[in-house]
């Protein structure tokens, strides 16, 4: 028997990971590289009991298969916890969230066999209410607040129709004394890590529930509210529901272990047969970063090979590298390699990425980008000239452009050039592009040494 | 202070609720300008508006998704709105319960990027949120029980009640990031004329008028309160008029009535109503939803005291008019149609079908891979359409009249690739973003007889993946077979539809299977999947008005071999066609079988969803009318 914590690694997941692990339980973390937060305790890292896997939330089928190989009984939901990012795009991040605790709900209703569901939810659904115990209606006045009480709706609404064990926990900004935290009054409520997951902890040990309380609501919180001028009062985010109820209380630990991490690796998997590949791979064995190589035939395989693949490594980033072989003149069955080779399978890719939230890379190669001609020199450009276009329509994927390989270094990594002029030295651009792919970014770039020549290509640049 | 509305977007406008307040409001409000701005999703019509509000110079219709960022500000700029009333949502349980993702991009998702829209066009004085009583969640069934006030927790029960709940949330972070002037109204479970015949109160009156068994969800005694729209009309139009911003109100009624009892009021207000005497109804208990919420039970005391509101319409008069509406006869409009390659055969005898069933339709005049993708944008987002078919496709070329025409070199490959591959993936991504409903037009020609598939067997099915590579055609056009999957993702509303050897019954159409094989000498005899053009244009017009998705061999059941198709027709129609048969084990047949892609396609899934003839016995029928009409 498994529980799983979803929504990703943080501080909160690692020491929640760290407590379930010394109680004896078998954890596994659904986590999604990204560009912020890959760490895990050094004191956990290695424990036979733990495992990680690159799993979003909106990955319906693979949190289904894994719920199913791991014999998980609990979920815990960690997704609103450490959600800074919503304040900047909250369009973006309203679909992330509820999209991703709809599916995660969909995969436990679809499994089960889940006895405890709790969801780590925060006091911003309170927005300024002056009493803010756990039967107080919802004001939220940030985008942060509004995504808490949207996705705790959600959850409530699946744990009514479908009677599912669900508890929710709502916790502060821990150790973040924050504007987003505070009240207007200026006091904030600062609950240390080690305490808000023992009250995480309590609720998820939750396993039989009456069902006049579906997805019962508990604050954590400490006992008493500061502000910046070393004034406290008690707690209007208050915690007495927890502590009558389930023995709840505030301990002066500390949590140093938190400087002691080390870093997860992503996993790659890699598509294609160039020199720019070859290079890419011999890049990554000389950073350490693991990755496979695709075995499927790309000129032939059916989609079912491509995703069985892709659920058996479970990677994090997906790379292909376009073809650049121009032999591609003859029959029906070499334009079937060919749009297999120069856009259907980048396209499959990128339609498997926008489900799975895997990030994807496709590296394309000189000279036909975004340019658009009805004489195509080749099959294989006739083909290609599409291939750019159609993958823009993607909104989370990077686009890498590479010239014709020269050694010529000069001006590495600029972004406003003319391709066809320019060439790229592998050696110097491939790592760009990997920190490119790493901060799992969007959008295109050139990876090219730029000539003086007829510069100003208009590139787009997202992410 | 009253506020005073000068020009209003209505969203949502032809739906049920949405469309009796257009119809009491544009009264109520005689020197309102109006603007109704829906896409027609579920059972929303054009003609649920009344004809003379149709017909008035202050009220327009503008077809729209809320999240198109850019019509919503065409519209906002145009038409100088200051009020929006926003009804528009994806309200039906069954719905939400089984495509919950759906529920959240159009209920929340579009909503916050409609706030946006709201909030970056600046001058809007008011806007009315349209939520659901359903937020609060059940109330018990005692006697004693207390209405639901508006700031009583929020306990949903249902996924469509999570995604109001989350769109009230957002509500709230925008009042308070942007200060926008949002008042929310809560509305009851309400009844009257337009509604949808899956919900309770027109369903019962269908039964009512053949006097049919009632089924009901489990017990039948979940106790609903039943408020009449035109007394909801009156609630929102005192809350735009008189409400306070930031504000909820709950509008309600304290009637209450369970189902059961419900199908008996219906049952002799319909006998009444047609003259008969009456005869107490049957009931037939189903299955439950996955949580059927006993009661929704609030109070409206807020509306009563701030707003000067109640409900003033009893249920037997509300119930009175909503039955004689219901049995009027009605025009309906839900689907207004672009076309993408219309002009071609099949596109021709697309918009014969269209005409005949008096469905509104539009050529885009933007052709993909020929214009920018953003010039076919910016034609798509503002054509005021609800629906899109993309018939585009390239069989033949200058100087060859088959598909023979695309093999060759770079230059047909470019062809081949633009014209079937590129126009209808890109449109199938426009759609998606812009909210409208999308139909391909693909083909069947990527599936062969084969070892698994012989002759009289197994045939292909609609989750098949192409297995035919025989033919450049064949092979493009099977790789956006395969793009089409990531549209059909659940409750995405993308229909891929495989047609194959399309016939007609214009004899004039040179383009048509069926005026150049009566006029072969020989025929093969082997059985193959057929196209009947008016019945599968039909059946796919169907399937668009309820907005399905997936994909589906359109294609006649029961294969039949073109020499049949022939002979049928010399049976019926013009005794002098004479061809021979070339059967199926000659040279020339396996020759056939080896190098061509027609072949038998399984119709299981579009029998199930809008039946039509098999191919002998459409073409028995088409070919007699053709007899009596020559």
């Amino acid at each position: 028997m498994s529980i799983v914590i979803s929504g990703g690694l943080s501080d909160f997941s690692n020491v929640l990971a760290k407590q379930l692990l010394e109680n004896g339980e078998n954890v596994v973390i659904f986590h999604n590289f990204n560009a912020s937060y890959n760490k895990v305790l050094s004191s956990i890292k290695g424990n036979s009991k733990l495992t990680i896997l690159n799993i979003d939330n909106i990955n319906l089928e693979e949190i289904l298969k894994q719920f199913s190989i791991h014999n998980v009984t609990r979920v815990i939901d960690c997704s609103l916890v450490n959600t800074n990012f919503v304040e900047l795009d909250h369009l973006k991040s309203a679909s992330r969230l509820l999209l991703g605790i709809t599916n995660l709900l969909d995969a436990i209703r679809t499994y089960g066999k889940i006895e405890n569901f709790t969801l780590v939810s925060g006091q911003g659904v309170y927005g300024n209410s002056k009493l803010q115990d756990e039967t107080q209606p919802l004001t939220p006045i940030t985008f942060n607040g509004a995504s808490q009480m949207s996705v705790e709706a959600m959850v409530h609404s699946y744990a009514v129709s479908y009677r599912i064990n669900t508890v929710i926990g709502r916790i502060p900004n821990i150790l973040i004394p924050s504007n987003i935290s505070k009240t207007t009054d200026g006091f904030s409520n600062n609950l240390n890590l080690s305490n808000a997951v023992n009250g995480v902890r309590l609720l998820s040990k939750i396993s039989s529930f009456t069902f006049e309380n579906p997805a019962e609501v508990f604050n954590i919180s400490n006992n008493i509210e500061t502000d910046g001028n070393g004034e406290s009062r008690e707690a209007i985010f208050t915690n007495k529901k927890i502590s009558e109820k389930l023995g709840f209380s505030v301990q002066s630990n500390d949590d140093s272990e938190l400087s002691n991490f080390e870093n997860i690796l992503p996993t790659f998997l890699v598509y294609g047969q160039t020199v720019e590949k070859l290079e890419f791979v011999k890049l990554l064995k000389n950073q350490g970063i693991p990755y496979f190589e695709s075995s499927v035939d790309l000129e032939t395989t059916g989609d079912a090979n491509v995703k069985e693949e892709i659920s058996r490594i479970l990677p994090s980033h997906l790379v292909y590298f376009s073809s650049n072989q121009n032999s591609f003149e003859g029959n029906c069955f070499t334009l079937r390699s060919n749009v297999s080779l120069n856009l259907y399978l980048p396209w499959l890719l990128a339609s498997i990425s926008d489900r799975t939230a895997i990030h994807f890379t496709y590296f394309g190669t000189n000279p036909i980008f975004g340019e658009s001609s009805e004489s195509p020199e080749t099959s294989a450009l006739a083909v290609k000239t599409h291939t750019d276009k159609m993958l823009s329509y993607f909104e989370n994927i990077l686009q890498l452009r590479v010239g014709s390989n020269v050694a010529d270094s000069e001006n590495v990594g600029q972004q406003n050039v003319d391709l066809k002029q320019s060439g790229t030295n592998l050696e110097e651009n491939l790592p760009n592009g990997l920190e490119l792919i790493l901060n799992k970014s969007f959008g295109i770039h050139n990876l090219v040494n730029l000539s003086s020549k007829n510069a100003g290509q208009n590139i787009e640049k997202r992410g | 202070m009253v506020y005073t509305p000068k020009n209003v977007v209505i969203t949502g406008g032809c739906g049920f609720i949405g469309s009796n307040f257009v119809n009491y409001i544009h009264g109520a409000w005689p020197n309102c300008n109006f603007v109704n701005v829906d896409k027609l999703i579920l059972n929303s019509d054009t003609q649920n508006v009344d004809e003379d509000v149709q017909n008035s110079p202050r009220y327009k219709l503008a077809l729209a998704d809320i999240k198109n960022r850019d019509a919503i500000l065409k519209i906002f700029e145009e038409n100088e709105t200051d009020t929006v009333i926003h009804f528009a949502a994806d309200c039906t349980s069954t719905r939400c319960y089984n495509e919950t993702s759906e529920a959240v991009h159009n209920n929340v998702l579009s909503f916050i990027q409609f706030l946006e829209t709201v909030r970056v066009y600046g001058k809007i004085q008011r806007f009315v949120h349209i939520s659901t009583d359903e937020v609060y969640g059940d109330s018990g069934l005692g006697a004693d029980e207390a209405g639901k006030v508006e700031n009583s927790r929020l306990l949903p029960g249902n996924p469509y009640a999570a995604t109001k709940i989350a769109g009230e949330a957002y509500v709230s972070a925008y009042q308070a990031q942007y200060n926008l002037p949002i008042v929310t109204a809560r509305m009851n479970n309400i009844y009257g004329p337009n509604q949808w015949d899956v919900k309770v109160v027109p369903r019962f009156i269908e039964i009512a008028k053949v006097r049919g068994e009632y089924t009901i969800q489990g017990s039948g005694k979940q106790l609903r309160s039943w408020l009449f729209v035109n007394d909801a009309s009156a609630g929102l139009k005192a809350i735009t008029e008189k409400g306070e911003l930031g504000e909820i109100y709950n509008l309600g009624t304290y009637y209450e009535k369970n189902v059961a009892d419900l199908a008996q009021t219906i049952q002799q207000e319909v006998d009444s109503q047609l003259g008969r005497p009456y005869e107490p109804p049957r009931y037939k208990s189903i299955p439950d939803r996955p949580y059927n919420d006993l009661r929704y039970f609030i109070s409206i005391e807020k509306a009563k005291e701030q707003l000067g509101w109640e409900p003033t319409t009893s249920f037997d008069d509300g119930m009175k008019f909503t039955v004689a509406q219901a049995l009027k006869n009605h025009k309906h409009v839900k689907m207004h149609v672009a076309i993408y390659g219309g002009k071609g055969y099949v596109g021709q005898e697309l918009q014969h079908v269209l005409k005949a069933r008096q469905i509104p339709y539009v050529l885009a005049e933007k052709k993909v891979g020929f214009h920018s993708d953003e010039e076919v944008q910016n034609e798509l987002a503002t054509l005021g359409v609800t629906h899109v078919i993309c018939v585009t496709g390239r069989t033949h070329g200058p100087g060859c009249n088959t598909i023979e025409y695309l093999e060759g070199g770079a230059d047909k490959v470019y062809i081949n690739v633009r014209d079937n591959m590129y126009s209808a993936t890109i449109l199938a991504h426009l759609c998606r973003n812009l909210g409208l409903h999308y139909t391909y037009i693909g083909t069947g020609y990527m599936f062969a007889y084969d070892k698994e598939h012989p002759i009289d067997g197994a045939m292909f099915k609609d989750d098949d993946e192409p297995s035919f590579f025989g033919s450049a055609y064949s092979v493009v056009k099977g790789f956006t077979d395969r793009q089409m999957t990531h549209f059909n993702q659940k409750g995405w509303e993308n229909l891929n539809v495989r047609i194959t050897l399309p016939l007609s019954l214009d004899l004039q159409q040179p383009r048509n299977l069926l005026s150049k094989i009566i006029n072969y000498k020989e025929l093969f005899d082997i059985p193959v999947s057929l196209t009947i053009l008016p019945d599968c244009m039909n059946a796919m017009l169907n399937l668009m008005e309820q907005r399905q998705g997936g994909t589906l061999n359109l294609v006649n059941p029961e294969p039949i071999s073109l020499y049949e198709v022939v002979k049928i027709y010399q049976e019926k129609v013009d005794p002098n066609v004479n061809p021979a048969p070339i059967g199926v084990e000659t040279e020339r047949a396996q020759q056939l079988l080896a190098t061509k892609g027609n072949c038998a396609l399984d119709t299981d899934l579009l029998q199930k969803l809008s039946p039509i003839l098999s191919s002998r016995d459409s073409l028995i029928q088409h070919f007699e009318k053709m007899a009596v009409s020559k």
